[in-house]
Parts: C-alpha cells; structure tokens; sequence
C-alpha cells in the first residue's frame, strides 16, 4: 500500500478536530451574520456603493444587491403546463504526453426535455476529437488542461444555445440550463490572451444569441462555497474609515461562513433575492450586457446557487420560470436537475470507453503505416509497478 | 386463431453454452418476445439452434431505484429512463434442439451459439413444425432449477394457439399423453402441467 495510512492517523485526527472547530465557529457568527442581513435588507443603494467600491470590488469580492430585499424569501411559483428545458454538460480527456498519442477529446452531453409532454426526452452526446498541429501544440506549446477546460466550457453554452434556439419560440416557453458557473473560468497565466479574448467571445456570443430572442439561461451551483453576500455584509458593519483596512474575508471574524449558511433560513422551494456576482470577475459580462447574477434556491434537501444573467433576473417572469423549472427538476431527483444528472452521463468519458478510442486510434494509426505507437517508458514502467495494485 | 407469430430479432448473444445461453437487448420493447416463446439463433454450419425464453432480467442501477422511491413521478422521466438510458434488460434461453441441414433434431447442438450472434423469434409455422414432436419435453422437464412445469405449459399453450382452434386442442391432446408417458412416475407434477395446458 503506497498510502500508508498509520503514517496519517495524526494529521486524520488533527483535520477532524479543525473542521469541528470550524463549524463551531460559524455556529456563533452565524446569528451575527443573519442579524445584519436583515438589517440591511432594503438598503440596496448604499449596499450597491460599498460592494461597487475598491475594497468592495478588489479586496473582498462583494456580491451587489439587486433591487429586491435581502433577506427575502420568494416561494416556488407554479410552473407552466408545458415548459421545454435544454442542458448540456461536457467532460474530456486530457492530453497525456505519455500516452500512445498526444490528442484531447471532449464529449458534450444534452437534453431536451419536454415538460408536460409526456414524451421521453431527446438525448444526445457529441464527441469531438483534437489532434491537430494547431489544437495540440498552439502557440508552438503543448495544449493545457485550462486551455482545453475553457474549450469544453465553450463548447457547453454552444450546444446549450444551438438546441434552445432551435425549439420553436411560439411553443411552449424555454430554457437553457447548464452545470456550474456562468462565469466562464479563466485562469489567466495559463491561456495566452488572444485565446481567452477568442474564448470568451464565442461564449458572449452565445449568450447575445440567447438574449436577442428572450431565451432565458440559467447555471446550477450544487454545494456553492461563496462568501460574496457575507463580504459585502461585512464590509457594510464596519465604519467607512476602517473598509480600506480590509484586506480579505478570512483575516475577519466572518472566516469560513459561507453565503450557503447565510441563507439556511429559505425553506424547501423558496429561493433568495437576487444579486450581481462580484464585478472582479463580472466586468467583461457586465460590459456585453450579461453581468452575471444569482440567487439561492432551497431545493428540498440542499442549499444551491443559481445564476442567471442580469437581463433574466429584471424579468420578474422570467424569473419566475427559472425558478419554478429548476425547483420542479430537483424535487425528482435528490435535490439536484435531473436534466443535470441525465447530461453528465451522457457526456461523462469512463475508463474502458477510453480503452475503446485509444484501441480505435491505434489501429487507425497503424492502417495508415505507423508504426505500433508505443507508451512512454514512463507510462510502461508505472502499469508494470503498478499491475498487482490494479487486479 | 392467435396472431400469426412472425420472425423478430430480439438481441445479441452474451453468453452461451452446449445447454442455455442469455441475449443482452436496450429495453423492453414488443418484439421481446414472452417467457415460453421459441426463438433461434445461427450456428456453425449453417445450423440454426432453437431454445425457449425461460427468463427475462432487467438489471437496475442506482439512478434507477432512486427514480422508483420518488413520488409523483413525472411521466417525462419514466419514459426517459425506459426509451433512453441503456439499461440492459437480459433474455435468457434454454436450449432444446436445432435444425441441421433443414432437419430439426430435438437434442442438444454439438456446439453453442456464438456470442454477438443475433436472437430471433420463431414465426407461427416454425413454432408449429418444431412442435411436431416431443423429444424436446425431456430436456425442459429435466432442468430443476428452472420453473420448467410452467415453461413447458406456456411454450405447448402458444404452439397449440399457432395451430388453430380445432388442430390446437387436438396438438394439447397428444402432449399431453407424452407427458403422461414421461411423468407416470410423477403424478403430482403431472396433474400440475396437464391443469395448465388443459383445452
């Protein structure tokens, strides 16, 4: 055994008796926390210029209140006889510079499904494969795991818009539904500009393709570990002359209380108010007119965070019909959209359906007069070490 | 007269042996045929073995006995996960007899199918020329770990309904004096069968 587990009985014992403490802590900042949400529930003007503010913005990461009260809880709305939902989720394989060839692949999973239909849903998975000079090595450098996570990200919203945009807008209304965070990430060292401006674009595009004919869009955050409603009622307690001070959210008495806590409060169906994400990472949405905003939605058995563009949450009705879907969808399914779950498997790679292509690619490489591609020695050394383990 | 019985492919081959041998199929649609059917799959040769459908599996997984506790169910989702998730549902066959060079023989195939070969249904007039004889009552009455008394009586029901009324009850007659024949050492078990197939 490699993992020699009486070596980390200590450190085991250790992390439990912190994440006690953890939540222990959080058990006494809670009411504090809660206290101040009602408090400043209805002053969104003030609230918006502390979060739009440098420490508000830079240091902390606030969230910017809408036009709703903060602490208010809005019941599920009933949902709509009939209603088309679309989702889409995507999963790859990554390059593997020691594998038999250097190639990517990301598989995009759908649904569209017709509530109140009665019809089963229609289902698909769209494979693509990356092995080209310019896909595999662009810029002259092997491709990242970033690069090709932001590709799949990419190709998620495409297929998500493509299917949306295809469902007749007389019909029954729609909505487009992914998984994860609207705000598509990019970590900046790691993508060279001109890819993340391309990127980014193509995924902007999609959402003015999505706002051009009112199709509202939504992400689901299961489990979010967030803090921005916390920082910016944090930053809002303390005197004006001290705000600057603040350098971050855990050098403060609000460590590790999460806005998931904050809003424990909403019973099942019930969602938050609306806020806009932090504008750090919000602005180039913001400038296309996407900024990306978000409630919290009780889903019956766990606390969610759902996003949704700002141009959605000023439509009281298209709000509505968000909220409504999304609460229908997890009633059924443990808490989560079920239209979620049935997109991640049908995109998720397993290991023998990766067996399967590397097995495709091989003969295909060696039907064109390649010779038998060959693991790494590395990779030949570690499956012969590794043999015993895997039976 | 029943529906005439036409020849249907139901599956693949996944497993096989001299004896039985199991088809893996997506989902339960009307071509799978019902428990006492008389289906047929190639052989070597050009042979073709026949076997009766003893038993029809659908294996679960966890997504799908949580969708079963759910109340309320949206119809949407059970046709989902029955048309659309490939939940494997398995057919399972017992062997009793095949054709070789057109001739059907009543006996156990020199070999077994092959796997990935394709099951079919058999038609009316191959269920009623296979049933022409009773050799094959042998090899179902003898397998104990089956419900071979209540396949038996299914596969002679659905052969004498391939026959027409007055040919039927007349085919139901005859088995049932070779199963007397068979079973006069057994009284019980036969009283059991002849109140099933009884005109």
């Amino acid at each position: 055994m490699a993992l020699d587990l009486g070596k980390i009985t200590s450190q085991i014992d250790e992390m439990g008796r912190v994440l006690a403490e953890r939540a222990g802590r959080q058990s006494k900042t809670l009411p504090a926390a809660r206290e101040l949400l009602h408090h400043f529930a209805n002053q969104q003007e003030e609230l918006r210029r502390i979060a739009e503010s440098e420490p508000g913005e830079k240091q902390l990461g606030c969230a910017i209140p809408g036009d709703e009260a903060l602490d208010a809880q809005f019941p599920a709305p009933s949902l709509p006889e009939q209603v088309t939902i679309v989702a889409s989720d995507g999963s790859q394989i990554y390059p593997d510079q020691h594998g038999m060839a250097f190639y990517y692949a990301i598989n995009i999973g759908t649904v569209v499904y017709r509530h109140g239909s009665g019809e089963a849903p229609e289902v698909a998975s769209e494979p693509t494969l990356y092995y080209t000079e310019d896909q595999v090595y662009p810029n002259g450098s092997p491709v990242n795991a970033d690069r090709i996570s932001a590709q799949r990200d990419l190709a998620e919203m495409q297929e998500l818009a493509r299917l949306a945009l295809r469902e007749p807008s007389a019909g029954p209304p729609r909505i487009a539904l992914g998984d994860g965070s609207l705000l598509i990430w990019l970590r900046r060292k790691e993508i060279p500009d001109d890819q993340q401006d391309q990127i980014l674009e193509g995924y902007l595009g999609y959402l003015d393709r999505l706002r051009g004919e009112d199709l509202p869009v939504a992400a689901f955050v299961s489990r979010p570990r967030s803090a921005e409603v916390v920082a910016l009622l944090y930053l809002a307690y303390l005197e004006p002359e001290a705000r600057q001070n603040v350098t971050q959210l855990s050098d403060t008495q609000f460590r590790g209380l999460a806005d998931r806590a904050l809003f424990g409060f909403l019973k099942p169906g019930e969602r938050s108010a609306y806020f806009v994400r932090s504008m750090a990472s919000n602005r180039q949405y913001r400038d296309r007119g996407h900024a990306v905003t978000f409630f919290y939605l009780n889903t019956g058995t766990d606390l969610a965070r759902v996003e949704v563009p700002q141009w959605v949450a000023r439509q009281p009705a298209r709000l509505d019909l968000v909220h409504a879907t999304v609460y229908d969808q997890c009633i059924y399914n443990n808490g989560y959209p079920y239209v979620l779950t049935r997109a991640d498997e049908l995109a998720v790679i397993l290991g023998d359906e990766r067996e399967a292509l590397e097995t495709r690619i091989v003969q295909s490489l060696m039907r064109h007069g390649l010779p038998w591609p060959e693991l790494s020695r590395k990779a030949q050394q570690k499956q012969v070490a590794r043999w015993r383990r895997r039976r | 007269m029943a529906e005439e019985l036409v020849s249907l492919t139901v599956g693949r081959i996944i497993r096989s042996s001299s004896t039985r041998f199991s088809v893996g199929c997506r989902a339960l649609q009307p071509q799978v045929p019902a428990f006492g059917s008389l289906v047929k799959v190639p052989a070597l040769g050009g042979d073709q073995i026949y076997g009766l459908i003893h038993d029809v599996r659908m294996e679960d997984d966890p997504f799908v006995r949580q969708v079963a506790v759910t109340e309320h169910l949206r119809p949407e989702i059970i046709v989902d996960q029955r048309d659309n998730r490939q939940v494997p549902i398995e057919v399972s066959v017992l062997v009793v007899g095949y054709r070789h060079q057109g001739e059907i023989i009543q006996r156990l195939p020199p070999q077994p199918p092959l796997s990935l070969d394709e099951l079919h249904t058999c038609a009316s007039g191959e269920l009623v020329d296979f049933t022409g004889r009773f050799d094959y009552f042998r090899l179902v009455l003898d397998c104990r770990d089956l419900p071979a008394d209540e396949l038996l009586a299914a596969n002679l029901r659905t052969a004498a309904e391939a026959r027409g009324e007055g040919p039927g009850r007349d085919f139901l007659v005859n088995a049932g004096r070779e199963l007397a024949r068979l079973l006069a050492m057994d009284l019980y078990r036969l009283d059991a069968i002849l109140r099933r197939i009884r005109p």
